[in-house]
This record gives C-alpha cells, sequence and structure tokens, in this order.
C-alpha cells in the first residue's frame, strides 16, 4: 500500500516535470520569448551532445575539485567537531565564532582566494572547504550531543572510557545526523566550485559559463547550468549510497511477530 | 547469612527536591529483594547511587564489605528501557559488556551464546532490535545486564514498559530464571503483585522524601504457582504492602 503510494508520488512529480519541460518548449516554439533569452530544451540537449567532448573536460576540473574540497571539510569538520563535543572548554570558546563565520559571504572572499593563492586548482578547493565544512561540523555536533542520556548513563554504569563511549555509542547515534550534513554539503560542493572558477582560470565549468555567455550563446549556458545540476545529483545520490552501506541496521525494520506462548498445563 | 550489598543512610536532595532521607537496604547472597514505593520517590535516584554513577550526599554503599559509594562497574543496572544499540544485532547487544572489557568478538560470542536458551533468544542472535518485541528485547537487555555482572544486579522496573499480558508471562519467565542462576537481584517496581511473586524480601518506601516505610519477608515456597495470589501469605502481604502505601 504504502509502496504504491510512494510510486504514485514519483509519478505525480515526474509528470510535473514533463508538464513543465513541455512549456518550456512551446514558450521558444511558438515564439513568444526569442531563443537568445530562453533557449528551449531541445535546443539545449542539441547544445550539450555537440559540445559533449568540451564540457566533458571542464566538467572533470569542477569535479574533482569539488570532491577533493569536500573530502577535505569532511576530515576537518568530523575532527573539529568531535574535539568540540569532547571538551566543553572548547566548545563554548569557539562556537561562537564557528557560527559567526558563516556570516561572511563566500563570494567576496573568492577574489581575495584568487590574490592570495593564484589562479590554480587551490583557491578553488579552499572556497569548496568553506562552504561544505560548516554544515558537516553542526550536523555531527548536534548528533553527537542528542545521545540519549539514559544510554550514556548505562555506558557509565558499564564502565565504559570515553574512547570506548563514542566507538559504541555516540559516534553511531549521530550518523543519520552527520549524513543529512554530508548530503547538504555534498549538494553545495560543485556550486563552490563553480563560484571559485568564477574568479579565474584556465579550466572548469564556471569557467566555461563565463566564455560561453560573454559570446551570448545563452544554449550553451544553459547547457553549463544542466551539467552542474546532474553532477550535484550525483554526488547526492553517491552519498546517499554511502549513506545506506553505513547503516544497515535502518534497513531492518520489518518487526519480527513474536510466536504466541506454549500455556502451561 | 552475610550481606553482599549494604546502602547505609543513604540521602539524596536535588536542589529545590528532598528526594531520599536516610535509606539503608541489604541484599544478601543469592537473594532477591524487592524495593516497592510510589512513582516519583526516589527508587531510580537510589539505584544510581548503588551501581555509583550518582554520588549520595551522605551516606555509602558497602559491596562485599569494600566501600563502593561513588564507584560504577561492579554491578550490573538494566533499565525499564531496553536501550538496546538499534545499530548492533541482539548477540553483539548482549556481547556489549564483554567487548567493553576487551574480550575479542570470538571470544564474547563463545560466552554469550550458551545462555540464549535460557533468555528465550536462541534463533534471534542476529535479528536488529528493531525487529523484535518488546518483551524480547527486555529479556536481551536483562542477559546484557547479566553478561556484565551474574553476582549482583539492580533491576529498575524491568517491565514497566510492557502492556499487562506480556508483563506477567515474562515475571513468570524471571522466576523460572532466578531458578537457574546464583544472582543476588534487587529489583524497583511498583507492581504489588510482581513484587510478591519474585522476592524474598521487600522494602515499602515511603512518598518523597523517601525512607523505608516497612521490610516483608516473603515466606512462601519456590517456583511460585500459578495460582499463589490464593494462598493466604499472598493475600497478608499484600493487605499489609497496601495498608503501608497508602497511609
Ligand atoms: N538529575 C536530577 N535533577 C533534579 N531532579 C531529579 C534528577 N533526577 C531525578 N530527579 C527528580 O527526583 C525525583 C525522583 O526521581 P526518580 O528517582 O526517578 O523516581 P522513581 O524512580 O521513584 O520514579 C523525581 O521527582 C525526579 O523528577
Ligand atoms: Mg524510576
Amino acid at each position: 500500500m504504502k509502496k504504491w503510494r510512494n510510486t504514485g508520488d514519483r509519478f505525480l512529480s515526474a509528470g510535473l516535470g514533463v508538464f513543465i519541460l513541455f512549456l518550456w518548449e512551446m514558450v521558444g516554439r511558438l515564439n513568444i520569448l526569442p531563443a537568445y533569452l530562453l533557449p528551449p530544451p531541445s535546443r539545449i540537449a542539441t547544445a550539450m551532445v555537440r559540445n559533449a567532448d568540451l564540457l566533458w573536460q571542464h566538467a572533470r576540473i569542477t569535479l574533482l575539485q569539488a570532491v577533493l574540497g569536500f573530502l577535505i571539510a569532511m576530515l576537518l569538520g568530523c575532527l573539529l567537531a568531535l574535539w568540540l563535543d569532547y571538551s566543553p572548554v572548547a566548545r563554548k570558546t569557539l562556537y561562537p565564532y564557528l557560527i559567526t563565520s558563516q556570516t561572511v559571504p563566500i563570494i567576496v572572499l573568492a577574489p581575495l582566494f584568487a590574490m592570495w593563492f593564484g589562479f590554480g586548482i587551490l583557491p578553488k578547493v579552499l572556497i569548496v572547504v568553506l562552504v561544505c565544512f560548516f554544515p558537516i561540523t553542526i550536523s555531527l555536533l548536534e548528533g553527537l550531543a542528542t545521545v540519549d542520556r539514559e544510554l550514556m548513563d548505562l555506558m557509565h554504569a558499564m564502565n565504559a572510557s570515553s574512547w570506548q563511549k563514542y566507538r559504541w555509542v555516540k559516534l553511531p547515534a549521530a550518523m543519520p545526523s552527520l549524513f543529512s550534513g554530508l548530503k547538504i554539503s555534498g549538494t553545495y560542493s560543485i556550486m563552490g566550485a563553480v563560484i571559485g572558477e568564477w574568479i579565474g582560470g584556465r579550466m572548469g565549468l564556471g569557467v566555461y559559463m563565463l566564455r560561453v555567455r560573454q559570446s551570448f550563446a545563452t544554449d550553451q549556458v544553459f547547457a553549463v547550468i544542466t551539467v552542474i545540476v546532474m553532477l550535484s545529483i550525483l554526488v547526492l545520490k553517491l552519498i546517499q549510497i554511502a549513506e545506506k552501506k553505513a547503516m544497515p541496521w535502518l534497513q531492518h525494520d520489518q518487526p519480527y511477530e513474536e510466536p504466541v506462548p506454549h500455556q502451561e498445563t | 547469612m552475610e550481606p553482599i550489598l549494604e546502602a547505609k543512610n543513604i540521602k539524596k536532595s536535588f536542589p529545590q527536591l528532598h528526594t531520599i532521607e536516610n535509606i539503608s537496604l541489604r541484599l544478601n547472597r543469592k537473594e532477591f529483594v524487592t524495593v516497592l514505593g510510589p512513582s516519583g520517590c526516589g527508587k531510580s535516584t537510589l539505584f544510581s547511587i548503588i551501581a555509583g554513577i550518582a554520588q549520595p550526599d551522605r551516606g555509602e554503599v558497602i559491596i562485599e564489605n569494600r566501600d563502593h559509594t561513588g564507584v560504577a562497574g561492579r554491578v550490573s543496572f538494566m533499565h525499564q528501557k531496553d536501550l538496546l544499540l538499534p545499530w548492533k544485532r541482539i548477540l553483539d547487544n548482549v556481547c556489549l559488556p564483554l567487548f567493553l572489557r576487551g574480550l575479542s568478538t570470538r571470544e564474547a560470542h563463545k560466552q554469550a551464546k550458551p545462555h540464549f536458551p535460557l533468555f528465550g533468544l536462541e534463533g534471534f542472535e542476529h535479528y536488529y532490535p528493531s525487529q523484535l518485541s518488546g518483551g524480547m528485547r527486555q529479556r536481551a537487555a536483562l542477559l546484557r545486564t547479566f553478561l556484565f555482572s551474574q553476582d549482583i544486579m539492580l533491576l529498575d522496573e524491568p517491565f514497566g514498559g510492557l502492556d499487562a499480558l506480556t508483563r506477567q508471562t515474562m515475571q513468570r519467565w524471571l522466576m523460572n530464571v532466578m531458578e537457574e542462576i546464583e544472582s543476588s537481584v534487587l529489583l524497583i517496581t511498583h507492581d504489588v503483585d510482581e513484587a510478591i511473586l519474585l522476592s524474598d524480601r521487600i522494602y515499602v518506601l515511603s512518598h518523597r522524601p523517601a525512607q523505608v516505610r516497612q521490610e516483608l519477608k516473603v515466606n512462601m515456597e519456590r517456583p511460585r504457582g500459578i495460582n499463589y495470589f490464593a494462598e493466604p501469605e499472598y493475600i497478608r502481604l499484600k493487605e499489609a504492602i497496601l495498608e503501608c502505601l497508602t497511609h
């Protein structure tokens, strides 16, 4: 029943997507808007196929920067969250700065990074790290803080060391929260790399996007946007697969029905 | 009989709340003792103190003639909630105390497996807790408690979260298990029938600030039959306890 409902919902949202694409195509075909302002989906698709090679050359670089930045952010974010969770003093001291750091818009930092670190891959990776770092840190920190008090008391009663408390209880309990942070960061990571590329460089989807925009090839601008969306979804899907693999216990939630006990006679 | 565990003159207040006023109790070797008292009177607090995870304001906890006040890890402790780890299968869940002690997976499994039939968990070693019924989860939690420390177990309303029918089945089951194992048990409950069915002795506590109102001995043969509640001893005890709780 529930399964059928899910399929039904999916069908509905896919149908809406097709309908919007159709309207969009009609807007172009019936010359309601000129193609250089809003190219119809068919032209965007053609542009993608025609420039597939070039798009892939640039996408590779963007993907590399995004993944690299994401992994570094994950490492640093998890370490920081663990430290802040472990040490109340560190948490009280650093937490306000962590929150404040998020009010600095990345987009104004980008040109500075170019000044400091040049036009290579480094400033782009750093921007991705900055974008991804915060959601990962906060989500893990929250996950670690919301562990059942009584479960921790039980661990205490069983004489568990700090390391054992993390290993057996805190880390697994924080996993769902951590993964929701990873999914947010993962989706932003491609965008972060593209923003980094806007400040300059030789390769990457951001660079390519500026180039085709300057030549008013609107259909190719849209082609790049489509590739960015596709890459973001790809990263999200990969994280979702990792999530399933990392939390097998959530896949087994059909309750087992206890057999009726035999009556004593 | 020599006491294996003694709590002497325990007193505990929280800010704004005077919970325990001078409670002393004792548990003899292989004895089953129940602490019966109204909700919120400080029974769980008392157990945290005996388990060493909370400090009393005054008084001491003596285990086998040694001071254990505020020292965790000597006795095992079971809670009303099963507190099984959702991410571990039943076998690994019950082995948790052995893992914490540094045993390898193989050694721990080898120690735990022989107890599965007695605890009614045979065949469910590789299920996740979420796949089992409430009664089975409590049995798993009890096996985990047992594997941590077999000689002294504190059970804090172990069946409080179960429906009435399952609770009765579990009480009978626990009574039978007690015939097979050699543990000394302190049980918290506010179920009078449960207390009489399972105990050798019963402490009745008063409302907050909690004190021992009465100490009763249960002089009934073990194992107690299905119609134990028709025996005069049962009726006498129940009257005495209700009298004590309602005044
Ligand atoms: N850490 C604490 N801080 C303040 N009050 C507490 C704390 N723990 C328990 N209490 C209060 O102490 C009283 C006794 O609690 P508890 O020992 O859990 O009672 P019982 O197990 O007998 O139902 C309750 O009113 C509870 O709200
Ligand atoms: Mg309680």
